[in-house]
């Protein structure tokens, strides 16, 4: 049975009167504004404002801040405070800047409300209070400091159709609010050309630290990408990622090749083992995990070198190894990557040294001339003795 | 002694009565007008703050000099206008002209003057100065526009058609709304152009409790409720409003109630009279 107060919501449309006659027109205002220019923390600035109450009876106001300066903002009187009907009231204020203020404008608002309601209602509605609303702007003086510390970068892997996203971080050691800007690249990690680019902004405030957000489209195809992050205002930051755009509903593998380690000084002709510390970063385990590395010399490619295969469960890490043999002395570079899954990790760089069989290595002479040199000093020493 | 002075009289009245000599002149004009000089004009203070939705009295006053005497501009025909005007141009006549009440009158030819002009309200927020022209009995006419000014303070003010308070209209059944086209009108009283800040209450029932929340209160500046925006205890402000000032300027607020549909098995809307509270304001912008 339905209940009976499962009733339509019964409203009268009344409008109760209240001394005044309808559509009668009464008025608050402030009368005043406040506007300072070439502030600095920690001094306190005065200002004042008029507040107005045109009705024909007392009306008592409240005061509420808001905004930076509303923070900064102190009132006498504090409020509520009462206006007699058709008079003003002097509403002193003193702002003070905090110390570590930034230049720069700023902003906030001081709001005066009526506290009583205008009228009384016995038909579903609203009473009305009114209020004004007066902004308090301070343009802080001072030498403007901008200082942007980059701190790091990352990105996102992605499901194909949603946006590939790149994130820098940074922080303002200034003392005025910057805007940090930076660029971004996706070209496929096999090569090619850049299939996406974007740039990205972040708002930060000083002292604090923030994340610029680069969204680099959604209509990459599957695939694996190198994210290269540039920071373009201010300038000096750069960063290599690498990001996965996969297929809906697959779970992406995901690893990092960490360095290329081995003996850094090596004997032409002798084997030399050299490993790469390959990190499963992903949520999967990764079944076939293999290291390949290209040994140069300058721009020569002297050596092509690939691991055996191995599998790396899930949050763990292997050494994948290769051996190499150098054929003549010098400086060589390693550059290698790690494939696994269909994916590939960005390159990693090392360097070797070869020296020439039966070359005496350079520590091996300088130990002996300095064991000589101090024979000599001892025998001249017994001589003059 | 009075026989001696009669005969002296007799004497000397033949001479009086004797024809000028050639080369003698005759005075028959008077002395010529000289037009008022209007002096040094003063206001009662520095600034002004308007009054919300009213007049404020400004008060200036000046002295005319006549070097005819101060009766050739006090009276008569004479007449000492006070305008006040914009203080970057005197062409743009806020108040006035207005006759200037004549005050004391000083070393004959130097009479004060003074004024109480209503300055609007919408008036904007700048210098102003005083114009006066000073004419006097004969029609000699001098003009000046003073050196000194007057600030007339910014003023953000408001009023509202429905101080009472407003009422949502007829009869409102769970998950339908009022009616749309329900308006409050918000009217600029200051000198400066103003946004719409909005903030409410949820609207309560006293027996039986119940509530309706504050978010059923869409607001719009569309009778339509278009673009509408939803109530909260937080104030918005619409920036779109940009009502400007001026003699009466007011734009309307519509307000709709779309009364929400008890979602909970056994929940329900009971019949009454639900209250609550909207604070309307306004903010420069």
């Amino acid at each position: 049975m339905a209940c009976p107060r499962l009733l339509p919501l019964a409203v009268f449309a009344m409008l109760l009167a209240s001394a005044l006659p309808a559509g009668a027109q009464q008025y608050i205002g402030v009368a005043g504004q406040v506007d300072i220019h070439g502030g600095q923390p920690g001094q306190t600035y005065h200002g004042s404002l008029s507040v107005q109450n045109q009705y024909s009876s007392p009306l008592t106001f409240k005061v509420t801040m808001n905004g930076t300066v509303g923070g900064w903002t102190v009132s006498d009187p504090p409020g509520p405070f009462t206006v007699p009907a058709k008079s003003a009231q002097k509403v002193l204020l003193a702002i003070t800047p905090p110390d570590g203020t930034g230049p720069g404008r700023k902003a906030g608002g001081i709001t005066f409300t009526t506290v009583e309601s205008q009228g009384t209602l016995t038909a579903s509605g609203a009473t009305i209070r009114q209020s004004v609303t007066v902004i308090l702007r301070v343009e802080m003086g001072g030498e403007a400091r901008p200082d942007i510390v980059w701190l790091n970068a990352s990105a996102e892997d992605a499901v194909v159709g949603e946006p590939l996203l790149a994130y820098v971080g940074a922080r303002n050691d200034g003392n005025v609010r910057t805007v940090a800007k930076v660029h971004a690249t996706a070209t496929p990690l096999a090569g090619g050309d850049v299939a996406a680019q974007a740039d990205g902004q972040v708002d930060i405030e000083p002292g604090q630290a923030g994340v610029a957000r680069i969204d680099l489209g959604s209509k990459l195809p599957v695939g694996q990408y190198l994210v290269k992050v540039e920071s373009t205002d201010p300038p000096g930051f750069n960063a290599a990622l690498d990001a996965k755009v996969r297929a809906v509903g697959s779970s992406a593998a995901d690893g990092r090749l960490l360095s290329i380690l081995g003996n850094p000084r090596v004997p032409t002709g002798d084997p030399t083992t050299l490993v790469g510390w390959f990190q499963n970063t992903g949520k999967v385990p990764i079944g076939s995990a293999r290291l390949f590395a290209q040994v140069l010399q300058g721009e020569t490619v002297v050596a092509q070198l690939s691991s055996d295969a191995m599998a790396v469960p899930a949050h763990s890490s292997v050494n994948l190894t290769v051996i190499w043999t150098p054929g003549a002395a010098g400086l060589y570079t390693l550059v290698g990557h790690v494939e696994y899954e269909g994916y590939r990790t960005p390159d990693v760089e090392g360097r070797i040294e070869a020296i020439g069989q039966g070359t005496i290595p350079w520590p091996v002479i300088v130990g002996a001339a300095f064991i000589l040199a101090a024979l000599l000093a001892y025998l001249w020493v017994r001589r003059k003795k | 002694m009075r026989g001696i002075y009669t005969v002296v009289a007799l004497l000397l009245l033949p001479l009086a009565a004797v024809p000028l000599a050639a080369g003698q002149v005759t005075l028959t004009g008077g002395v010529a007008n000289v037009a008022p000089v209007v002096g040094v004009a003063s206001f009662g203070t520095s600034s002004y703050d308007p009054t919300a939705n009213g007049n404020t009295a400004v008060a200036a006053s000046v002295a005319v000099v006549d070097t005819n005497g101060c009766s050739d501009v006090n009276g008569g025909s004479a007449t000492v206008m006070a305008s006040i005007v914009l203080a970057t141009d005197s062409t743009q006549v806020l108040a006035g002209p207005t006759q200037m009440t004549a005050g004391s009158c000083t070393t004959g030819t130097s009479q004060a003057f003074t004024i109480s002009l209503n300055m609007p309200y919408y008036a904007a927020a700048t210098n102003y100065k005083v114009k006066v022209i000073a004419t006097d009995r004969a029609a000699g006419a001098n003009t000046l526009v003073s050196a000194a000014t007057f600030a007339y303070t910014t003023l953000t003010a408001m009023g509202s058609s429905t101080p009472n308070g407003f009422s949502f209209g007829s009869a409102v059944a769970p998950g339908s709304s009022s009616p749309t086209g329900q308006s409050i009108a918000i009217y600029n009283g200051g000198n400066t152009q103003v946004d719409a800040t909005l903030l409410g209450t949820e609207l309560t029932l006293a027996s039986p409790a119940a509530t309706i929340p504050v978010d059923a209160i869409k607001y719009s500046i569309n009778s339509d409720m278009s673009s509408s925006g939803t109530m909260s205890g937080s104030s918005a402000t619409l920036s779109t409003f940009n009502l400007a000032a001026g003699n009466a300027a007011s734009k309307a607020l519509y307000l709709q109630l779309v009364v929400p549909t008890p979602t909970t098995v056994g929940a329900y809307l009971p019949a009454g009279t639900y209250t609550g509270t909207v604070t309307v304001g306004v903010v420069a912008g």
